[in-house]
């Protein structure tokens, strides 16, 4: 099982965006400089979300855009907006969600990462922890918080 | 042998949690099964499954009338023990049958 990596680079805290593409854009620009994905990758991200939207009705509402293709290194980012962008909800794709937590993922092979998966689905469902998500003033106490939650599973 | 499809739209994150939680769950019930990973897409003509569970809403239908179930309780945590209770008593029924 291999670990998933992020880093300082790819926290977010109170991200200054206005729509999906420019919260899309500017995340996949840097997996792109950092090499973690191919120049496709934002467009195949928007595409899955349009078709399979990934807006979930946690306890704080989030969203996981993730796709797998034009992926070189699986990784994630964390972003926390300023103000509320649109999600569809994956249960529900008729419905909209206003989410200002953004778990964006790209993964190569799933089968490598179900524990860190499953581990993260539990942080979904924590109030808690989205609150001090949401709360986070900057980049650093984001990766404090994934740090604690996610001990031993990220690189 | 209990053989369940697990159907999502892009196919990671969502299809690994639920699948791998729910060969926990059979396996605890000690149910032999197999899990075969889907698209949504595919849905309709899905031949060799006793069961589909899908992690996305989706209004698809299976030509053979094989029943399908909404597991998104599965990965978020709501409505959990209500799904898993259904799960079970669908699947009790599925292997009565044979």
């Amino acid at each position: 099982m291999s670990k998933l990596t992020t880093s300082l680079e790819f926290m977010m805290a109170n991200l200054n965006v206005s729509s999906q593409e420019e919260l899309f854009d500017a995340i996949c620009r840097m997996a792109e400089e950092t090499g973690f994905v191919l120049p496709g990758f934002c467009r195949e991200l928007t595409a899955r979300e349009k078709e399979f939207p990934t807006g979930l009705q946690t306890p704080i509402p989030i969203a996981i855009p993730h796709v797998g293709t034009s992926c070189v290194k699986s990784f994630f980012s964390l972003a926390t907006l300023k103000q509320p962008i649109l999600f569809n909800n994956m249960a529900d794709p008729e419905e909209s969600l206003p989410v200002r937590i953004v778990f964006l993922f790209g993964i190569v092979d799933p089968s490598e990462q179900v524990n860190i998966l499953r581990k993260l689905s539990e942080i979904f469902q924590k109030k808690e922890t989205l609150e001090a998500i949401s709360k986070a003033k900057s980049n650093i106490e984001l990766m404090e918080i994934m740090n604690h939650e996610l001990k031993g599973y990220i690189a | 042998m209990l053989r369940l499809v697990v159907a999502c739209g892009g196919g990671i994150f969502t299809t690994t949690v639920v699948t791998d939680r729910i060969k926990e769950i059979l396996r605890k019930e000690r149910i032999q099964h197999s899990v075969t990973p889907h698209k949504i897409t595919e849905i309709a003509g899905i031949m060799d499954a006793d069961l589909i569970i899908v992690t996305g809403k989706t209004s698809a239908t299976n030509r053979m009338g094989i029943p399908i179930m909404l597991g998104m309780a599965l990965f978020t945590g709501v409505g959990e023990s209500e799904f898993i209770e259904e799960f079970l008593k669908k699947v009790k029924e599925i292997e009565g049958s044979k």
